[in-house]
């Protein structure tokens, strides 16, 4: 996965944490992401992908506020970066075009 | 701030091992989860799932990074990474530089285990450091004469006199074949045949795997097996209690001991009681003049050995002794016995300590020559790198940095060389193990305590290698060397005298090897003074009824087609023959009793083997020559003081076996190697003592010969296996120790050979690259390809040839201290210095014409382009 190149589950996480704004942590993240796909997810996976994607500088991050039910420790709030926001939309794109290419007539029963 | 809900034995886990930017968001969200959990499904269920959560966090992301943030490590992976970079452009000179140490290395191993395994003998026996082994020596007006063997009673005596003496155990190896069965097992042994006392365990290590060490030899017709002998017979080590037949004797076997290793005096397969020998002797210990017993003592560890030395030496059965000759018995210690230079009686050949010094000194040179590579090569990039080194100062790299930048250079090199040193280990090890007839298998290496050489001669060789450059960069002033430097064309710097001293070891081994190599070919091409071709031996084994027959077996042979002579006889030359005493009166009428050779023979023995008769006649057939004839050899004649052969002839003798006089003397022939001058010989007939046949063959086309006398063999004694072999087979088995010598200083030698031109190769090929614009320049101002090829040949063929010449009295010191050993030598000409003189000339010309043929045939534009 080179720079402008999403994996799936990246361009999932990215997906996630553009929907849940201002709350986009690892908790959330995960929840979100089971919810919207039904898989069993594991949170280091999601942590190690959040991690990964701000060191490509699609996200940033900042600490945020500390609650009880994390024992008084602070979270880490993900938001999306403008090249975030760049490389979901062309990635979009590119689906988008690709799926206009298809002949009709293999789209029998889906369109 | 609330207190956290997390187990503390997991937020101590987390904290140990996660990063530290992430551990407490880690355990933000562990907690958050774990608290939602306990609503949802229960404090249970949550621990679980949180401890698999926290177990699934131990991936490399998260995982503290302990070194590499460090600046050293960044620095050391920044060299490293420049290391396998210049690797990659130096191609050519980096390869020879690490096969060259790796094949340094593989060799000065392969040498230490050699050595290792020859001054390892005997090591398995706990006590050896308490034990001796006692010698005779007999003195006599024809010389002195030293053997490991000792009569009956010495050893028995010597303890009843001296308290120091523990045990003392006496073996004696049994002479001649003998016919071993077990059911339908049935085979012929000889010479791993040995009779032990009955506290033989009680002084020597072997371990009993079966059976009970306490009474397995304590009487007669009681056998003791290695596991290879059990298996042999019985398909199990588990026989104890089993019945073996021994020439149609029924033993016992009373134990089994694990296979003895190589590195062991006391080989054997089997083990039996001496009291089944002395059983058949028992006039044995009154004998003082016959030696059969091998003694060894094992003696209190306090012990004063000078005393004990002195009571050795007075016997009082030898101190009575009015005969002219005197006996005497001295100690030696058996921790050094497979060194001895007492080789007579002895129970194994001795190794030859000599040898074990040229290897190692082999091994020394061939890691010179690795290292002498090494540094050459390293130098000559240098200049290379000049610019390389001044760039990376002017952007501002510490003096410091260089230095540590070529060290690690250095260690790259050498790390790569141990890896593949210990591959080809590996891979040579069975090779090797081969080579020298051991069976160690790979686990002893594990134990090996020269293992640590592989380790310690890379390091030491990138710090030695890498010193030198390192340290002239770190001081390389920045200006001068961003303009090219004019290279030195000295004749004489460094580079010249490493290539000499490289040159100098591989001259002296090439000649060392020659040497070897003619040597023992001389030793195996001499006249032997007997016919050693086409002769098959068939052994039979002490069996009276099959001698006393020899005329009516001889006549069935001969009628074979192809057949053209047979002989019997109790040895055949290869084969230590009896040892007896025997007296003689010589020229003056004085009774000399000496020790000397005795084979019993049949009276076709002596033509049919091609010998011939100096004086008086050979046996006649008939029964007047039967045990009371003698034929004795030129030096047996000479030894008793009998200069003109033809004197002897009608003295009377005393002799094992019968008195009579000698009827003729028979010319010296080489009965045993050449490793020693011809012994004194006597030739008796005494039919009861054969046990081998010697059939003359027509050709050398024998298949079908052997089948016919098989078939005949077989007709006429079907319980005696038709065990043959060829005579010169036989014969030359007793230079195998020789022949994996030489096989192994030849190996060495073109690894030498290997390593030097290797250097050589790569050191001329950089050279001629650097030179190119020089040569560029020259052939543009007309210089002759001929001029050019003249200068670069002799600059590298001087060190050459100046290496050879110091190299030459060196080897030839050398050859000839090792040749002295034999007593047959091999003249050294000039013509073995010059072999290698030519072969390194061509090798040399050859290397340095292609390089430089190489770019003269360039168009100088080419060169001249780069500015």
């Amino acid at each position: 996965m080179r720079g402008g190149q999403l994996g799936e589950f990246e361009e999932l996480v990215l997906l996630s944490v553009a929907i849940l704004s201002d709350d986009a942590y690892a908790i959330t993240v995960f929840d979100d992401l089971k919810k919207q796909t039904g898989r069993k997810m594991i949170l280091s996976s999601v942590h190690k992908t959040l991690l990964r994607l701000e060191d490509k500088a699609f996200l940033k991050s900042a600490m945020g506020k500390a609650t009880a039910s994390r024992g008084g420790r602070m979270k880490r709030l993900y938001t999306l970066t403008p090249a975030g926001l760049k490389v979901m939309t062309e990635t979009r794109e590119l689906r988008n075009s690709m799926w206009q290419q298809i002949p009709k007539i293999n789209l029998l029963g889906h369109e | 701030m609330s207190r956290s809900r997390l187990p503390t034995w997991i937020e101590r886990f987390v904290s140990f091992f996660c990063r530290e930017d992430l551990v407490d968001t880690l355990l933000g969200d562990l907690e958050e989860l774990y608290d939602r959990r306990i609503g949802s499904v229960g404090k249970r269920k949550a621990m679980i799932f949180l401890v698999m959560d926290v177990l699934l966090f131990l991936r490399p992301f998260a995982i503290k990074r302990i070194f590499k943030n460090s600046n050293t490590t960044i620095m050391l992976s920044n060299y490293v990474k420049i290391s396998f970079r210049k690797f990659r452009n130096q191609r050519a000179s980096s390869l020879t530089k690490v096969l060259s140490i790796s094949v340094g290395i593989v060799s000065v191993f392969f040498i230490a285990l050699y050595i290792h395994h020859e001054t390892s003998y005997d090591h398995f026996h706990s006590k050896r450091d308490r034990i001796y082994t006692l010698n005779t020596t007999i003195t006599s007006p024809t010389g002195d004469l030293t053997f490991g063997l000792t009569a009956t009673g010495v050893a028995p005596h010597l303890q009843s006199v001296s308290p120091e003496i523990e045990e003392a155990v006496r073996l004696n190896l049994a002479y001649g074949s003998h016919v071993f069965r077990n059911g339908e097992k049935r085979f012929i042994e000889s010479e791993n045949i040995l009779f032990a006392e009955a506290n033989f365990f009680k002084v020597f290590d072997f371990k009993i795997i079966d059976g009970q060490e306490q009474h397995a030899l304590d009487a007669p017709l009681k056998v003791v097996l290695t596991e290879r002998a059990a298996q042999k017979y019985f398909g199990s080590s588990r026989v104890s209690g089993e019945t073996l037949m021994i020439d149609d004797h029924s033993f016992t076997v009373s134990a089994v001991i694990e296979n003895i290793p190589k590195n062991s005096h006391l080989q054997f397969d089997f083990l039996l009681s001496l009291k089944t020998f002395l059983a058949t002797r028992p006039n044995a210990p009154d004998n003082w003049t016959w030696m059969p017993m091998n003694a060894f003592l094992l003696v209190d560890e306090r012990t004063d050995i000078s005393r004990l030395e002195d009571k050795v030496n007075s016997i009082p059965a030898y101190q009575e002794s009015s005969s002219a000759e005197g006996y005497s018995v001295s100690l030696e210690p058996f921790a050094g016995l497979h060194f001895s230079e007492i080789q007579r009686g002895k129970l194994e050949a001795s190794g030859n300590k000599q040898n074990v010094y040229i290897l190692a000194a082999v091994g020394a040179m061939i890691l010179l020559l690795a290292c002498f590579n090494y540094i050459n090569l390293t130098t000559a990039i240098m200049s290379l790198q000049q610019k390389e080194v001044s760039i990376k100062k002017t952007i501002g790299a510490s003096r410091s940095h260089v230095f540590q930048q070529f060290m690690v250079e250095s260690f790259v090199a050498s790390g790569l060389s141990a890896i593949l040193s210990i591959g080809l280990i590996l891979v040579l090890f069975p090779y090797y193990e081969i080579l020298l007839g051991t069976t160690y298998g790979l686990t002893y290496l594990v134990n090996f305590v020269p293992l640590i050489i592989l380790f310690v001669i890379p390091l030491l060789l990138a710090c030695i290698g890498g010193i030198y450059p390192a340290l002239k960069f770190a001081g390389i002033s920045v200006v001068p060397a961003i303009h090219k430097k004019v290279l030195r064309n000295r004749l004489w710097d460094l580079r010249s005298l490493l290539l000499m001293f490289q040159f100098g070891v591989t001259s002296a081994l090439i000649i060392g090897s020659i040497v070897i190599y003619g040597q023992l070919k001389y030793l195996k091409d001499q006249d032997l003074g007997f016919d050693l071709d086409r002769k098959v031996v068939i052994d039979f084994g002490p069996n009276s009824s099959i001698g006393n027959q020899f005329e009516l077996l001889s006549a069935q042979f001969e009628e074979i087609p192809g057949v053209e002579g047979v002989s019997f006889s109790s040895h055949i030359p290869g084969e230590e023959p009896n040892g007896v005493t025997t007296v003689l009166r010589d020229p003056e009428g004085n009774e000399r009793n000496g020790d000397i050779n005795l084979t019993l023979v049949d009276h076709n023995f002596i033509s049919k083997y091609g010998l011939e008769i100096v004086a008086g006649r050979d046996f006649r057939k008939g029964e007047t020559d039967i045990t009371s004839s003698l034929i004795v050899n030129e030096s047996c004649a000479r030894a008793y003081g009998f200069n003109n052969p033809e004197e002897i002839i009608g003295h009377s003798f005393q002799q094992w076996g019968g008195d009579g006089k000698v009827i003729g003397v028979v010319s010296d022939f080489n009965y045993l190697s050449l490793h020693e001058d011809v012994g004194l010989l006597s030739l008796k007939i005494w039919p009861d003592q054969f046990q081998k046949i010697t059939v003359n063959l027509a050709s050398n086309d024998v298949t079908d010969i052997i089948t016919s006398l098989e078939n005949k063999w077989n007709d006429l004694y079907p319980n005696i296996p038709f065990n043959y072999f060829f005579l010169d087979n036989s014969f030359r088995e007793q230079y195998q120790a020789d022949d994996v010598f030489m096989t192994i200083i030849n190996l060495f030698s073109m690894v030498a050979i290997f390593i030097g031109l290797l250097g050589l190769v790569s050191f001329t090929s950089f050279w001629v690259d650097k030179k190119q614009r020089e040569i560029s320049i020259r052939k543009v101002l007309g210089a002759r390809a001929s001029e050019l090829l003249w200068q670069f040949y002799r600059r590298f063929t001087a060190p050459v040839l100046f290496g050879f010449l110091v190299a030459t009295p060196v080897a030839y010191y050398f050859g000839r201290t090792w040749i002295n050993q034999f007593a047959y030598q091999f003249d050294l000409t000039v013509f073995i210095f010059v072999i290698p003189l030519i072969l390194i000339l061509t090798f040399v010309t050859v290397i340095i014409g292609a390089q430089t043929f190489r770019v003269i045939g360039d168009n100088p534009v080419s060169h001249l382009k780069e500015e």
